[in-house]
């Protein structure tokens, strides 16, 4: 039997042993973000309750224009589906907090944590990355921070959204495929120059 | 390649939904009412169209919604987007639902008369 005393948390990309490092003047930049709270939230928004009761809950309603994305200073909220919700945050609470809100409401709170790690990809040539593999127009008159967007990069499927103009872009990646996205995001960004950051 | 506008997410490529077949299709309320060869027309055949033919999609690498759709199976050409639960229309989508065998058949009936409480 396992001893559980000694377990260690281990990311999705520990496998890959990692280094630090790369050129300064590297054209985009890798970070793996791992354990960020992640949870599937589920309601409706027309019901008023429950928009509410998740204002309380994460600071912000969740968006119920497809593609957008709310943020606070606790929580970033993705629009997944009519229903449904992405929320990061770095409240490791936050589960139970969510749950209690809309406790009693026709509404769900899953924690999702550990069945997906999150890549960073940032940089001048972070975009020019992104196009090679996926077929959403991320030009900056049609995509920008505040957008979020599930569709297939390197013919996985993913869920990502721009956080700033850099452009920086958090991709949402099953752990089970988070390897095959590191290194086809590593090989994609040969040719512009590659750094790889810790996550700070 | 295709492109299909999702209802809520807009125009993807087709590599991002999953086919879901024939639209409309009810299931028997009462099956034992029905002829081993009714209930067998219900399960297995389906309408092979050349034209406008209504069918389901679902958006399986996005929204995960599922929507129906009129497509021209000839020259696949799109020509109404609807939700489930809703009837075509367009004229092509009208025509198509109702010019479908299955609206005159036994098992439909059945499915129907379930629904009205009987
Ligand atoms: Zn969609």
């Amino acid at each position: 039997m396992a001893d559980l005393e000694t377990l260690t948390t281990r990311t999705a990309l520990d496998p890959m042993d990692i280094v630090i490092g790369g050129p300064s003047d590297a054209g985009v930049t890798l970070t793996e973000i791992p354990f960020q709270t992640r949870l599937v939230l589920r309601g409706l928004p027309s019901d008023k309750k429950f928009t509410a009761a998740v204002k309380g809950a994460l600071g912000v309603e969740p968006p119920s224009k497809p593609g957008t994305v709310t943020s606070s200073k606790t929580a970033r909220v993705l629009w997944t589906a009519p229903n449904e919700w992405m929320v990061y945050s770095d409240d490791t609470g936050l589960a139970a907090t969510l749950t209690k809100a809309v406790a009693g409401l026709h509404a769900a709170v899953t924690e999702v944590t550990e069945h997906y790690t999150l890549i960073r990809l940032s940089g001048r040539h972070a975009r020019d990355v992104m196009i090679k593999g996926c077929a959403i127009d991320l030009h900056p008159r049609e995509f920008g921070p505040g957008q979020c967007v599930q569709s297939h990069l390197g013919r996985i499927t993913v869920l990502f959204d721009q956080t700033d103009e850099t452009p920086s872009y958090h991709i949402l990646v099953r752990a089970s495929f988070a390897e095959y996205l590191w290194m086809y995001l590593e090989d994609a960004g040969l040719e512009f120059g590659v750094r790889i950051e810790a996550a700070g | 390649m295709l492109h299909i506008t999702c209802p809520w997410c807009g125009p993807r490529d087709d590599n991002e939904f999953h086919y879901g077949g024939e639209a409309h299709i009810l299931r028997p309320a009462a099956p034992e009412k029905l002829s081993d060869g009714e209930w067998a027309e219900y399960l297995f055949l389906k309408q092979n169209a050349k034209g406008p033919f209504l069918e389901r999609w679902s958006h399986s690498a996005g929204c995960r919604q599922w929507f129906n759709v009129v497509r021209n199976t000839a020259t696949d050409e799109i020509i109404e987007i609807y939700p489930m639960g809703e009837l075509p229309k367009s004229p092509e989508g009208i025509k198509a639902y109702e010019g479908n065998w299955r609206r005159q058949s036994a098992a439909e009936k059945n499915a129907k008369a379930g629904v009205s409480g009987t």
